[in-house]
Formats: structure tokens, sequence, C-alpha cells
């Protein structure tokens, strides 16, 4: 059969009706929407992407979990092809290089342990890192658990940053910028987990 | 259960892209039923769609820093599972041509698909199968997927066009053959 023949009459209305759906409806088709045969097709093409997300969903949760070589398979590689980032001299005197990721998790690994509720989602250095006196910048995106109060955990993590990035780099950074991005609510975030589909 | 298994979509994403491997691991695990239950209908096959999972899980934590909604993480791995799930058909039917309209083998036997539960979603299965692959393909890619006409189009390397083309004929069908058993 092929795909690309020219369409019946009848098959230009299900392709438009079908297309009218996807536009979310809008704007507004009043051939459609005022056809009982027409909004029939279109309630039934409606119900018919419903019953698609259940299958799915269905088919999902009846899936028996992969084995752990699966997962394994997944985590050995990319522990192999870790996201370092780049090389960073370290204090002076000291003829080793530490990498941007293991700076990053320095930080991460006392912001854990000392500030409880607040979680680092993104840690960026900016600046010349590699020049030995010129400014540093390092911005945080951070998310708090509720009842965490935002001040006294982003000035405790300011004084780690400063502590870490000063102790590694031997210099302290000329800012650090810290955006609470979003605060969950006994374990639910105020985020959607989901995007819609 | 770890503290990251509370995070969101949005804050692991953002993790991962840090280089947070666990924060990854959390993701992998959360979406791992889904994507594979989605690349079984595409290519209809639970051996090949572990397969493309699993390479998709490694070429995202290679494109992290493509990912420019985190929110949308779901979505984005949605998008490379059709991708490498497109790419598996495709050199399936190069070592097996001439097929047209190729049906992949139902797997009816399978304990997964007998657990279906409701009538209409086992109409709706059965159903799928019987549509030649084009359509299923693009039917799975719009409904399973959440993909736009454009994307789909993409993957296949057809117009937009073809596209709502397929689709409508696949609805019609699907529709039709849900409805007759009502």
């Amino acid at each position: 059969m092929s795909e690309e023949r020219p369409l019946r009459d009848d098959e230009v209305d299900v392709e438009r009706i079908s297309a009218y759906l996807d536009s979310g409806r809008a704007p507004y088709d009043a051939t459609i929407e005022e056809s009982p045969e027409a909004s029939r097709l279109m309630r039934e093409m409606a119900h018919l992407r419903d019953l698609g997300a259940r299958l799915i969903a269905s088919e999902a949760d009846a899936l028996p979990e992969p084995s752990q070589n699966w997962f394994a398979g997944v985590l050995s590689q990319i522990a192999l092809e870790s996201r370092s980032g780049r090389d960073l001299p370290l204090d002076v005197g000291k003829a080793r290089v530490i990498t941007e990721g293991a700076l990053r998790g320095a930080i991460r690994q006392a912001a854990g342990a000392r500030v409880p509720g607040l979680i680092v989602e993104r840690c960026v250095f900016e600046g010349e890192l590699d020049a030995s006196d010129s400014p540093v910048t390092v911005s945080l995106r951070v998310a708090l658990v509720w009842p965490t109060a935002a001040p006294a955990a982003t000035a405790a993590l300011r004084r780690i940053v400063q502590d870490t990035v000063s102790e590694h780099l031997g210099r302290v950074p000329e800012r650090v910028d810290i955006r609470v991005d979003e605060v969950h609510v006994g374990g639910r975030s105020e985020h959607s987990r989901e995007d819609g589909a | 259960m770890e503290a990251r298994d509370e995070l969101s979509d949005g804050v692991l994403a953002q993790m991962s892209i840090d280089g947070d491997e666990r924060a990854f691991a959390v993701l992998l695990r959360r979406h791992a039923g889904y994507l594979r239950a989605y690349a079984i209908r595409l290519t209809g096959s639970r051996a090949d769609a572990d397969d493309v999972v699993q390479a998709a899980f490694i070429t995202a934590w290679r494109r992290l820093d493509s990912l420019n909604e985190p929110d949308r993480f779901k979505a984005w791995m949605r998008r490379i599972v059709s991708n490498r799930s497109i790419d598996l058909i495709r050199s399936r039917r190069v070592e097996d041509t001439p097929i047209d309209d190729q049906v992949p083998s139902p797997e009816r036997d399978d304990p997964e698909r007998r657990a279906i539960a409701g009538e209409g979603l086992q109409r709706l299965s059965a159903a799928l199968e019987a549509l030649p692959s084009a359509q299923r393909e693009v039917w799975a890619m719009r409904e399973l997927g959440g993909l736009s006409y454009e994307e789909i189009a993409a993957e296949l390397g057809v117009t937009a066009a073809v596209v709502r083309g397929r689709l409508a004929r696949a609805r019609a069908t699907l529709v039709h053959e849900v409805e007759v058993w009502r």
C-alpha cells in the first residue's frame, strides 16, 4: 500500500480532524465542532489517545525489571565517561591538578554533610580558573527541602564554597551566587516531576 | 532508598549535568520501565528495546549539555529512544529486504501482554499490531512518545504532511477497530 497516493474525500476529512485534534482544537473550527459526525470521530480519536497512555503505563508496570546487568551496563559506561570538566591547577607549590568535577564534588560533599535540607543541583565555576591570579566566580543552583530556612542554608553553603575553593585553588572566590530553584515538601517537589505526556 | 529518590527530574537532571552519576542512576531507574515499554511498541521486540534504551541512556549522559530544559528530561529521553528505535528498525529492514509493511512478531504469549488489564486496552493492542508498520510507528511516536509532527518527520526523513496523513489513517483504523468491538 502506498502511503503517498492521493487522498479520497472522506480521508481528507479524517486528516483534517486528526490534525485539528493535535492543534489543541484551536483556532475553533465550526465545520468540525458543529458536525455530529466529525466531532464524534474527533472524540473517538481523543479517547484513543487516552487509551494509548493507559496501554503504555500498564505495559510498563507489567514489564519485569531488567537484570542488574542491564543497569550496570549503563552505569559502568557513564562512570568511564565521567563528566569531570576542566583541569584546574592546585594551590601554588603542589605539583598536581584537580578537575572541576573533583572541586564540585568536594563542595557537594561538604554541603551534604554540613547543610541538611539543601541539595546542590548545579555548581559552575566562571573565570580563568587556570590563571592563578584571576578572579573566580562560583554560581550555584540549589533545591531546599521544606522546612529548611533559605537564609541560613545559603549562608552556610556560601562559607563552604569559599573555604573549599580557597583550600584547593589558593584563592577566595570573588563572588558566590546562589539561586534557590525549588523547595521540596515532604518528598514532593513544587515543580512537577512529570512533563505531561 | 536514598535522598536522591525524592528529587524531581529537573533537579536530578541538573545534578547529572554537573556530573553526579548517582543522580543520573535515579533517573535511569525511574524512567527505564516506561521507556522500555515505549521502545517495545516501536521495535516490536523486548530484547531490541532493552538494547535501545540502554544505548539511549548512555547517549543521554554524553549529551547532557544539550538538555536545555532539565524539567523535560523524560520528553528528551523519549526523543532519543525514538531516534534509536527508528535507526534499529531501518537497519533491520536493510538486512531483511524486501519487507513491505512489516509487522513485528506480536509477542502474544508474553505474560505482560496477557496481563494488560481491560478489554479496551487489549483491543487497542491487537489493532496496533495489525497496523501497517509505517502507520504504527507514526502513531506510537505521536501518542505514546508525545513527539510533534516535525519531530516525527525528522526521525523518519519524510515531510510533516506525510506524518499527518499516516497518523490520520492510523487513527481512523484504530478508532474503527476499537469501536467495532465495543
